[in-house]
């Protein structure tokens, strides 16, 4: 589905990203875990076409992503729940979850629909429909970031730390949202520093350290390495 | 006695309505434009004088049916827009946005030079939409004018209002004011919204020009004040909000109107002037707060 070749991306001098590959299949859970730094938001700005690479490709099934302009990439199926949110916060959270379908509007009658689906997926974003979006709790933010991404009917969602300063409880909730939207049928590419959380809901995982790739497999082989239990999962007491 | 003290009151009521409509229709333009790409736009008033200026010339002059009159405005302003919107995009990639603010000084001016020669310099009008006979109230006196434009200037904001809350190409627009960056990720493309901006900016201007021009006159130079006006009123408001600029551009008018009525004509442009920079220095977000960064600074996230 999602296939970075080689990507590299700098900023003026400082290489973020260095020879990155990296595969999401259909209907899979991709962990991609890292401390701060490690290039994981840049990947996924990049997927984004917010920054441009200076090296590499990115295809989308077969369709090169590089060659198309950023704001075309929400209607050819990749859907973005970014760093900090970025919600539209001056608007109310039912304004966010319609832009979010901003590249589906030729489908209005769809809309309704969608969006019952995601308040059924976040019951509170449906009790405060009419609040605005920097009025509510963290943890409601990021499901509206999440509600948001859906909106437009994706086939692969890019998740910049969505478990970010939200309570241990609220980051369950999110990340079982998570396993509830690929039962659907959806793709999911999970940038992470909470390892733990994320390696209990992915099929597979990639671990980014100062913008390479340095390991990769399934998520269980990567729950058993000792330098993943030891650098991002809090020790190898175990 | 009584009556004139009333007569009075009405006249500064309609007076500061009336003016107060030119300076709000710039101000949202302002606004708008500022809200889309953070650059101020002092050309927002050579809108009004291209559209002034083009009907009085057709229809003033030369006798065109008046909607034709309109309609070539209406093209010739769009048109002007579009321009304006590429000058400053393909700028705003290569200078900082303060670079950008006196490119559109440096537009006003070069507007202003070529409108002097393709027109000239002397000032120009056409006669109003309803004839020229006041309208009698106790001792104030109304032209029919002011009443188009009051009414056709509420028309446009409230309308604007309505485009900006309620469809998705407003909330589209708004999204981009509030985050580019988020708005390119669900798919808005930015410089297409751009262009709306400066679309309706003119749109507005134009509006302006046409309305005004029978009751104030206008000249090849008319622009660069004007421009100034709808800024001051739209700092005032609280730059980047329509009801704030709506809201600021009365309260100039009428503190004009006042200064006026009360004092002499002479110090007309004192109160805007002396706003400006008491709002400056002491009241950058405004009185209604538009955005929540302080002063004119535009965060630009698409950009690294």
């Amino acid at each position: 589905m999602l296939d970075l070749r080689d990507l590299s991306v700098s900023y003026g001098n400082i290489s973020a990203l260095k020879n990155v590959s990296l595969k999401v299949e259909a209907g899979e859970i991709v962990a991609l875990i890292g401390s701060n730094g490690a290039g994981k938001s840049t990947l996924i700005k990049t997927c984004a076409g917010l920054v441009p690479p200076s090296a590499g490709e990115i295809f989308l099934n077969e369709t090169n992503l590089l060659k198309q302009a950023p704001s075309r990439r929400a209607a050819l199926g990749i859907a973005v729940v970014p760093e900090n949110r970025r919600l539209f916060d001056d608007m109310s959270v039912r304004d966010n979850l319609q832009l979010g379908a901003y590249s589906q509007r030729a489908h209005r009658s769809k809309m309704a629909s969608d969006m019952a689906e995601i308040f059924a997926l976040f019951p509170r974003l449906e009790e405060r429909q009419n609040q605005k979006a920097m009025t509510m709790s963290g943890g409601e933010q990021q499901m509206l970031a999440i509600g948001r991404a859906l909106m437009s009917r994706p086939q692969i969602v890019l998740m910049d730390e969505p478990s970010i300063g939200l309570a241990p409880k609220v980051v369950s909730q999110i990340f079982d949202a998570i396993v509830q939207m690929r039962a659907k049928g959806l793709t999911v590419l999970l940038a992470e520093q909470n390892a733990s959380a994320s390696l209990k809901i992915a099929d597979r995982a990639y671990v980014l350290e100062l913008g390479r790739v340095t390991m990769s497999g399934t998520a269980k082989e990567l729950k058993e390495s000792d330098k993943v239990r030891k650098l991002y999962l809090g020790g190898g007491a175990a | 006695m009584t009556s004139l003290i009333v007569s009075d009151l009405i006249q500064i009521v309609m007076t500061t309505l009336t003016v107060g409509s030119m300076y709000a229709l710039i101000a949202v333009g302002v606004s708008l434009i500022y809200s889309a790409t953070g650059v101020i736009n002092f050309a927002q008033g050579e809108f009004v004088m291209l559209s002034g200026m083009t009907v009085a010339s057709l229809y003033g002059s030369m006798g065109w049916p008046l909607t034709t009159a309109i309609a070539v405005a209406l093209v010739v302003v769009l048109f002007y827009a579009a321009l304006l919107t590429l000058l400053t995009s393909i700028l705003a990639a290569r200078i900082s946005l303060i670079g950008v603010l006196i490119i559109t000084i440096g537009a006003s001016i070069a507007t202003q030079g070529i409108a002097a020669r393709i027109w000239d310099s002397d000032t120009h009008r056409f006669a109003p939409f309803s004839g020229e006979d006041p309208i009698r109230i106790l001792d104030a006196t109304i032209s029919p004018q002011a009443l188009w434009i009051v009414g056709v200037t509420a028309i446009c904001i409230a309308g604007l209002i309505w485009f900006m809350r309620s469809t998705m190409a407003g909330k589209a627009m708004r999204a981009c004011s509030l985050d580019q960056a988020a708005a390119t990720m669900v798919g808005i493309p930015v410089k297409a919204t751009v262009l709306l901006s400066f679309t309706l900016s003119g749109l507005l201007g134009a509006v302006g020009g046409i309305l005004t021009t029978p009751l104030t006159t206008i000249d090849a130079n008319s622009g660069m004040l004007l421009a100034i006006k709808g800024f001051t009123a739209a700092m005032l408001g609280g730059m980047g909000s329509i009801p704030g600029a709506l809201f600021g551009a009365l309260l100039i008018a009428f503190v004009e109107t006042v200064t006026v009525t009360v004092g002499s004509s002479a110090f007309k442009e004192l109160p805007t002037f002396t706003i400006i920079i008491l709002v400056l220095l002491f009241l950058p977000r405004g009185l209604v707060g538009g955005r929540n960064e302080i002063g004119l600074q535009h965060e630009d996230l698409t950009r690294q």
